[in-house]
């Protein structure tokens, strides 16, 4: 299963503040609030770690079917990466990283000499643990959650928005992942549909028929994302 | 505080994160607030602080997981202001 976040760091910076007495009290644990302090650039700290959560949350509400406001109980593991935890590695991400871009287990290792880089990280929730891996760039975070990735490799993109409002960014979004759906499916594009069921989760639909494949949205500013799983369970 | 006052309260707070302007006309108890209202769920957060400094309370975590929709939101005050 999939799930994946954009933030647009500009417009985050506009519109939230994260400074404010109590706001990261309410978000993070007080490991992942070591970590943002502790960090070299705590702004982007912030947002990657929100980031991680939100993408981990699509996957969740698909599980559990409801609707949630609990920031808290998705939690970062900050333990080094070991055999016996089990987190599973994303394999295999067709995202549009540039070539040379070194992952890095942890965010601490950010500079602001550092442009763009990979972040990934192991999320915990009840007995679930995710993996997400975070593309990280001086203008945005782009973040992709897996839980059970059977070998399967997500197909994701992100891209930049003209205008920021939500009909722009919503008709944007749902136009970019049809049309990488319809090339990698061979199915016409204009005869797909993208139709959220009651609980707000999205699915793609070809005429009447609903697809079994899985899909994630999102934006933010002048920021879009998606991530398709082909026939996931 | 009325039902009606704490309706208004509660959009003075609000209008500031709104995204869909026809869903803030046309609020009602069942307005939810990402997927009418259209609002970042990083701003979810700003929501629950302004209406902890509003209403002078403090939301709990559990609490805070209902603060989805407007009658959430109402529940939560409701309770925490009779608690004090």
């Amino acid at each position: 299963m999939i799930g994946n976040d954009i933030v647009d760091l500009q417009f985050a910076r506009k519109e939230s503040n994260w400074q404010r007495p109590r706001f990261l009290e309410k978000i993070f644990t007080e490991e992942e609030r070591h970590f943002i302090h502790t960090a070299n650039d705590k702004e982007v700290a912030v947002w990657l770690l929100w980031s991680g959560k939100e993408s981990v949350y699509k996957i969740i509400a698909r599980l559990e079917k409801r609707r949630f406001f609990a920031p808290k109980k998705i939690k970062h593991d900050f333990r080094p990466i070991r055999r016996d935890r089990a987190c599973p590695v994303p394999t295999n991400v067709v995202h549009t990283i540039p070539a040379g871009l070194k992952p890095c287990a942890f965010a601490k290792k950010m500079t602001a000499s550092q442009k763009r880089w990979v972040s990934t990280h192991c999320l915990l929730y009840k007995e679930y643990i995710f993996s997400t891996q975070s593309v990280v760039t001086d203008t945005h975070i782009h973040t992709i959650a897996q839980l059970n990735n059977n070998n399967q490799s997500p197909i994701t993109n992100h891209f930049h928005i003209k205008k920021n409002n939500y009909q722009t960014q919503h008709e944007t979004t749902h136009r970019h992942l049809l049309k990488n759906y319809a090339a990698i499916t061979d199915l016409a594009a204009d005869e797909l549909t993208i139709q959220k069921d009651e609980y707000q989760i999205p699915h793609v639909y070809y005429q009447d028929e609903k697809q079994s494949v899985m899909i994630s949205m999102s934006h933010h500013g002048h920021y879009g994302a998606y991530a398709i799983m082909m026939d996931d369970k | 505080m009325n039902k009606t006052e704490l309706i208004d309260s509660l959009k003075e707070i609000i209008k500031p994160y709104i995204q869909d302007e026809a869903a803030f006309q046309n609020l009602t108890e069942d307005t939810k607030f990402i997927d009418d209202l259209k609002i970042n769920s990083a701003n979810l957060v700003d929501i629950v602080l302004d209406v902890e400094d509003k209403f002078d309370i403090h939301i709990e975590d559990d609490a805070m997981e209902n603060m989805l929709t407007v009658k959430g939101a109402m529940d939560i005050i409701t309770d925490k202001i009779g608690a004090k």
